[in-house]
């Protein structure tokens, strides 16, 4: 015989009584759990829809990632495609050449062996291609009497390790010449024309478009002819070359490293223009690719920015509605509860009477309708958290049924419920429980 | 074993007061049946709950077995009715949801009586209740109602017994059951105070005290 025995029978004996209390700790606790897990399904839907519209502008940016390079590469090979058709825009000379007289004087007075382009093209070297060797010199063409540039040319010279490409320039064959738009212009030569320079008689096979600048002075002819001529045998002046493609930033540094690697004793100039243009190209290119991108970004972001707040509108909404609802709720169920227990103390007048006659103490009185409470609320706790988390589960309006529940599921809440229930049941029974246990017997047992 | 002397005690309710109890003295000796008889209004009942430490006189003093309940905390004088004192009453006062044996045996949470589940055994058989051991009061008949009620009462063993109409709601052959579980308790030893109107009650009594209006007379 204990308390406990006591409490289920009286429980099992009045279960309207407990049925009642009960029902409103489920009510309460399962109002609270609903508002609770509704709160978190809410969230986890807008987290999926962030998530969602995430993925989404990151796909987006993707795609536009994909397409300005598309794009910017296309205009990078455009403006390479120009850049070419600028010509050679690398120039290696021996060391000791004065600079200033190329510059003011047109001329290259200093040669090095040819072989230098065999060694070059033979060196695996990436960031230059189209290697062209040349004797080039400011002469006095004799026969017409005039200052002319001589260049002579063999052709390109094919990179070993490289696909061979489509030369900028072929090759001169002997005894032909090309001319200049200056000297042909003036001099009113015609395609197949016999000129002789130095006591040597060429056919010229080439008038050259008008460029603008030294070109327009220059004769070109066979390399092997332009250096018996200018008794330069197996010696040239320059090696032109195009810088390449992949060359990173600091290109005509690079390009300057592996060369002077590779050929000690020459020297590497830039001609200006067309690495301009090029570098300019590229900055055009990412800078357009950049914008776009961050267009896209932004764009994106604002539309995930505004997402969140309204869904926090909501949310914000539908919390201050629980913080309405549940108190109410809550005291609701306590008040409740407290008539329903004053209602059972009244009802066990006589039993309590009793059981204090024989001895029990007031402290064991109180004990017996507080354990009533504390199994009135595990019980409305548990089941009002089932029901709370089926509302969650059913009105929270997530895709799938068990991953919301297994999502929704959660067991502090679990524990909460199991706790505080009893605690809420206890409190709201503990006026009347008090009443009983401070009831005097000698009241009770006196009416007939 | 049970010693009043000069208990006055009157109920005021607002302007009312109503003299229960108006300088009564009494002892009964252990083994000693006591009968009181009087009117309805009398001061039996109060009688029996100022005797049985459940309540408090205006004046005079009370002795049980040597102890002053009113002189203990609340909770030692509840020790105290469960340890000396067992109350049979006219309405029974089972616990209803409680079976027979769940009823007698419900003495023993007031009290530590390892001897409890034992005894509680030996009264079933003696006062003829085996059978209903484990039926619920409002399977019983009203003699079985108040034979568990007595055994209740008995069960820590008291010293005095109070018995406040305990046959006023049984027929005469339930009475005479019960009145006999009474008289073999004073046999054995106990006192008893039993409180009645009945004559027939009151005539198994070694004693017989006539109550009016809050004294005894002649
Ligand atoms: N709690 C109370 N408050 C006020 N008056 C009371 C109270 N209890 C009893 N009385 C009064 O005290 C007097 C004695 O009551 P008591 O119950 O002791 O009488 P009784 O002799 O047991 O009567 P009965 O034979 O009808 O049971 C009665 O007049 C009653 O009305
Ligand atoms: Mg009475």
């Amino acid at each position: 015989m204990s308390v406990w025995h006591l409490v289920l029978n009286e429980i099992k004996h009045r279960k309207l009584n407990f049925f009642l209390a009960a029902l409103s700790v489920t009510v309460a606790v399962g109002t609270l759990v609903g508002a609770m897990t509704l709160l978190r399904a809410d969230e986890i839907q807008t987290q999926s829809i962030l998530d969602d519209k995430k993925r989404q502008l990151e796909k987006t940016v993707a795609k536009h990632e994909q397409e300005t390079a598309e794009a910017g590469k296309k205009l990078e090979d455009d403006y390479r495609k120009i850049t070419k058709g600028l010509g050679f825009n690398i120039l290696i000379l021996p060391e000791e050449q004065d600079l200033n007289e190329m510059y003011v004087d047109g001329d290259l007075s200093k040669s090095m062996p040819e072989q230098l382009v065999t060694k070059l093209a033979e060196s695996g070297i990436v960031t230059v291609n189209h290697l062209l060797p040349i004797v080039t010199r400011k002469i006095e063409w004799p026969e017409i009497n005039r200052s002319v540039i001589l260049t002579g040319t063999r052709g390109e010279v094919p990179l070993a390790h490289r696909d061979p490409k489509k030369p900028l320039q072929d090759l001169i064959p002997a005894g032909t010449m090309h001319v200049g738009f200056a000297l042909h212009t003036k001099m009113k030569w015609k395609k197949g024309d016999k000129v002789t320079l130095l006591g040597k008689e060429f056919e010229v096979t080439n008038l050259k478009p008008e460029q603008g600048d030294t070109d327009d002075g220059t004769i070109w002819i066979n390399l092997a002819e332009a250096q018996e001529l200018l008794k330069m045998q197996n010696l040239v002046n320059a090696i032109l070359a195009l810088e390449c493609n992949c060359a990173t930033i600091d290109r005509i540094g690079e390009i300057r490293e592996d060369i002077e690697e590779i050929l000690p004793g020459t020297y590497v100039v830039e001609k200006g223009s067309s690495a301009l243009a090029r570098a300019e190209a590229r900055m055009r290119a990412k800078k357009s690719a950049q914008d776009s991108l961050k267009k896209a970004k932004a764009d994106g972001e604002a539309a995930i920015a505004q997402e969140k707040t309204s869904r926090l509108e909501i949310r914000k909404q539908r919390e201050n509605l629980a913080a309405l609802l549940v108190p109410l709720n809550l005291i609701g169920c306590a008040i409740w509860i407290g008539f329903l227990t004053f209602g059972n103390v009244r009802n066990r007048a006589s039993e309590i009477g009793i059981l204090r006659a024989i001895g029990l103490r007031s402290q064991q009185i109180l004990s017996l309708f507080l354990s009533k409470s504390l199994i009135i609320g595990i019980a409305g706790g548990g089941i009002g958290y089932a029901i709370g988390l089926f509302i969650g589960v059913v009105c929270g309006d997530l895709p799938d049924v068990n991953t919301a529940t297994s999502q929704l599921f959660s067991i502090n809440l679990v524990l909460a419920s199991l706790v505080l229930a009893p605690v809420l049941a206890s409190i709201s029974s503990w006026l009347p429980a008090l009443m009983a246990a401070r009831q005097d017997p000698a009241l009770v047992l006196q009416e007939a | 074993m049970l010693q009043l002397t000069d208990v006055h005690k009157t109920y005021s309710k607002k302007a009312s007061k109503v003299v229960a109890l108006n300088g009564v003295s009494l002892e009964i000796n252990a083994g000693e049946f006591v009968a009181i008889r009087g009117p309805s209004g009398c001061g039996k009942t109060t009688m029996m709950l100022i005797a049985g430490g459940l309540l408090g006189p205006d004046e005079g003093n009370v002795q049980v077995d040597g102890t002053e309940p009113y002189s203990l905390s609340a909770d030692d004088r509840a020790k105290f009715r469960a340890d000396k004192v067992g109350f049979v009453f006219q309405q029974f006062h089972l616990v209803p949801y409680l079976s027979v044996l769940d009823n007698i045996m419900s003495a023993a949470l007031a009290s530590d009586n390892d001897e409890a589940k034992h005894h509680a055994d030996e009264l079933i058989a003696r006062f003829h209740l085996d059978d209903r051991a484990h039926h619920v009061p409002a399977e019983l008949s009203t003699g079985e109602r108040q034979r568990t009620a007595l055994a209740r009462a008995l069960l820590n063993k008291p010293k005095l017994l109070l018995a406040d109409e305990p046959t006023g709601n049984l027929d005469r052959e339930n009475a005479d059951i019960v009145l006999g579980h009474i008289r073999e308790f004073a046999a054995a030893g106990g006192s008893v105070l039993l409180v009645s109107h009945d004559d027939h009650a009151v005539s198994k009594a070694n004693r017989t005290l006539n109550m009016s209006a809050g004294e005894f007379v002649k």
